[in-house]
């Protein structure tokens, strides 16, 4: 069989950056940086960069990369914006070797570490999916483990089916209501649910629980212990990044702005909320992480966040304070969300401390990622987990 | 050149300009009080009245009131255009308030208004008196009863008004927004008197805060049923009204907009919309728990 056409090579090129854009999106959004080859991603906490390349065909290739990648922690002389520029706190090279060894890989990377300014390597890394495997320097690296994940699956030019399953996860109100419930169970640490289980929570049908789980599973997320039981393997980023792009329609979340011409005061407003809202509003966003995680990193209140079962939340926030009104596209700080939730309450119950109930950390968790909080968010998964763990 | 003031420049100048001994019997009212407790967060600029509304207390002290007008008239204040006497107390809608420049700057004058008796049922009453020269009169605004409460005293020993009073007593004084207008313009635009009003106790509300207003309840609770004893629970419940009315008349509302703009929230940027919420805001957190304290009810 002859070479493949130009324009097929292009064209597998544009679904592999869209498959790994998909995976990322998360944590990262591309940035493109100017440079005449490969695509960029800023984590969106704009600490860390990556240089994705699509094939390395030789250690010439990985040295040319690695002093590029080193470049990008250092000003450009005689620009006035470097592109990524020497805030970040990390730049991370991911790139497919192909038929590359991964010891040698390894090795080589090693080798040009070592002629850089002794300041630069502690802030590169690097993420090899070869034919054999994936690598990735430093090791035992979390972020780097589940960057390497999302790279396998979506640049090794094998791995179709995997990619197929990214690219066709259809996400409705239904398959988000299962996807949650299964993160509530992941998050409590608890054992597998039975579908029946996972259909009674998340108010879904048998089938449409069946479907999702299916095709949880084809991209690797879920596993299933039996015929009936079904649970997330880890955090699935992958789905994470998508539905974080479409939460707003999933959850029916309605942002509101202060209209008092004031600076907003969600402390306040949590007063008002524990005073006024219906009795089945759930508190979630940071005061919930806070409950969840005392030790939450986080100064301050930026916003309040709800969940309520109620589609129409207009009356009673309407009680809170008159002068909140729904935000504009325009206005990004909104100082009340109210998501709506269909399926049933895995919140926790109101105690002494908190009169209303408090969201699932599922809820929770998607309300950090919306408020930017990334870092703390992870942190959060990995408190919870560790939390349950010592309680198991 | 601006014809704006420091609030604490005017207090100071006040404070110098009268004489020490009459400073107990003198409670600053109006905007200049307003300004002189949120100091610190108006315009940098300052206000642009040049009007010091000095409430003479004790009520019913007419005699304080002509020794205060006889000694600063011999100290050298100096009568202002609209300020002549007549030779008869009648027809007392002829007579003149007193209002008077310092000796020694045009920065400022002083009206003297008369501390009204818990029993005074009008809403303005002209209460004529004789200086050596003829006889003024001196307005007495019943709702201003309630600045004697809680009055604060600045830095330069005067006392002034507290803001939730002087709210509370242009609530009361405008049930309605009705249709009359100030004699002069404001930043040139013809207002009603109720507008410019009610306006400022949007702008009061504003700058004290949600937090703040909610707790000008029990202030004016008490302030009520002591200087009102006998209709303290009815007007708690129509102290509203004229807010509520407001809210739902643009034209008036943006003349209220317009009176804050160049008066207490000049270079706020504040809005008919944040107006608007802050009265309902005011509404919800104070008007009406004031009524379900007092009245027993919602209010009207």
């Amino acid at each position: 069989m002859g070479p493949s056409h130009p324009l097929d090579q292009r064209h597998a090129l544009s679904v592999r950056l869209d498959a790994f854009t998909a995976a990322v999106s998360g944590p990262y959004r591309p940035f493109r940086g100017g440079r005449d080859e490969g695509y960029d991603f800023l984590s969106r906490d704009g600490q860390q960069a990556l240089v994705l390349k699509f094939a390395l065909h030789g250690v010439r290739d990985l040295h040319a990369a690695a002093i590029q990648l080193a470049l990008q922690l250092l000003p450009r002389p005689g620009l006035w914006e470097t592109p990524l520029g020497p805030g970040l706190r990390r730049a991370i090279l991911v790139a497919y070797v192909g038929r590359i060894s991964l010891g040698r890989i390894q090795e080589e990377w090693e080798r040009v570490l070592g002629a850089l300014h002794p300041d630069l390597p502690p802030r590169l890394a690097f993420v090899a999916v070869a034919v054999e495997g994936v690598a990735t320097v430093p090791q035992n690296d979390e972020e780097l483990g589940w960057l390497a994940h999302c790279a396998r699956a979506s640049l090794d030019p094998d791995a179709r089916t995997r990619r197929r399953a990214l690219q066709t996860m259809t996400w409705t109100e239904k398959a988000f209501d299962v996807w949650m419930v299964l993160l509530d169970a992941w998050l409590g640490r608890e054992a597998p649910l039975l579908m029946s289980e996972i259909a009674r929570r998340s108010r879904c049908s048998t089938p449409t629980v069946a479907a999702t789980v299916r095709h949880l599973e084809e991209r690797n997320e879920v596993s299933r212990t039996s015929a009936r039981r079904a649970g997330l393997r880890a955090l699935p980023r992958g789905s994470l990044g998508e539905i974080l792009v479409l939460a707003d329609h999933l959850r029916g979340t309605v942002r509101y702005v202060d209209g008092s011409g004031h600076r907003p005061d969600p402390e306040d407003l949590l007063r008002r909320v524990r005073a006024k809202a219906p009795a089945s509003v759930a508190v979630g966003g940071v005061v919930a992480a806070r409950h969840y995680v005392p030790a939450f990193d986080l100064n301050g209140l930026p916003r309040v966040d709800v969940t309520t079962l109620e589609q129409d939340a207009s009356s009673w926030v309407a009680r809170l304070d008159p002068a909140l009104r729904p935000a504009t596209p325009q206005e990004r700080s909104p100082v009340l969300v109210v998501h709506h939730r269909r399926r049933g309450a895995p919140d926790e119950p109101p105690s002494p401390r908190e009169p209303h109930p408090v969201a699932s950390p599922a809820e929770v968790l998607l309300d950090l990622y919306d408020l930017r909080l990334t870092e703390q968010a992870d942190d959060f998964v990995q408190v919870l987990r560790r939390k349950r763990d010592d309680h198991v | 050149m601006s014809d704006r003031l420091d609030p604490r420049l005017l207090f100071e100048m006040i404070a110098h300009d009268l004489p020490v001994e009459l400073q107990p019997h003198v409670l600053v009212v109006g905007s200049l009080a307003a300004a002189y407790h949120f100091r610190e967060v108006i315009h940098r600029d300052g206000i642009a009245t040049k009007d010091a509304d000095c409430v003479i207390h004790p009520a019913g002290a007419l005699k304080e009131c002509q020794a205060i007008a006889t000694r600063l008239l011999s100290d050298g204040w100096r009568r202002l255009e609209d300020c002549s006497p007549r030779a008869q107390p009648e027809p007392v809608t002829e007579l003149r308030a007193v209002r008077l420049n310092p000796p020694s700057t045009d920065a400022y004058f002083v009206e003297l208004l008369a501390f009204p008796d818990v029993g005074q049922k009008e809403a303005v009453k002209w209460i004529p008196f004789e200086l050596a020269d003829g006889w003024y009169c001196l307005p007495s605004f019943r709702y201003l009863g309630l600045a004697g409460h809680d009055w604060k005293q600045a830095e330069s020993g005067l006392h002034y008004a507290a803001p939730e009073m002087l709210a509370l007593a242009n609530l009361l004084a405008h049930p309605r927004v009705g249709t009359k207008e100030m004699s002069g313009e404001i930043g040139n635009r013809k207002l009603l008197r109720s507008a410019k009003d009610l306006g400022r106790v949007l702008a009061l509300a504003w700058l004290t805060g949600r937090r703040g207003t909610e707790a000008w309840v029990p202030s004016w609770e008490e302030a009520l049923r002591e200087t009102f004893p006998e209709e303290s629970s009815a007007l708690s419940l129509s102290a509203g009204s004229g807010l509520r009315e407001l809210l739902d008349d643009e034209l008036a509302l943006d003349q209220a907009r317009h009176a804050v703009d160049v008066g207490l929230l000049a270079g706020k940027g504040v809005t008919t919309e944040n107006l608007r919420v802050t009265g309902q805001r005011l509404l919800d957190d104070a008007l009406q728990p004031l009524a379900e304290r007092l009245g027993g009810r919602a209010s009207s």
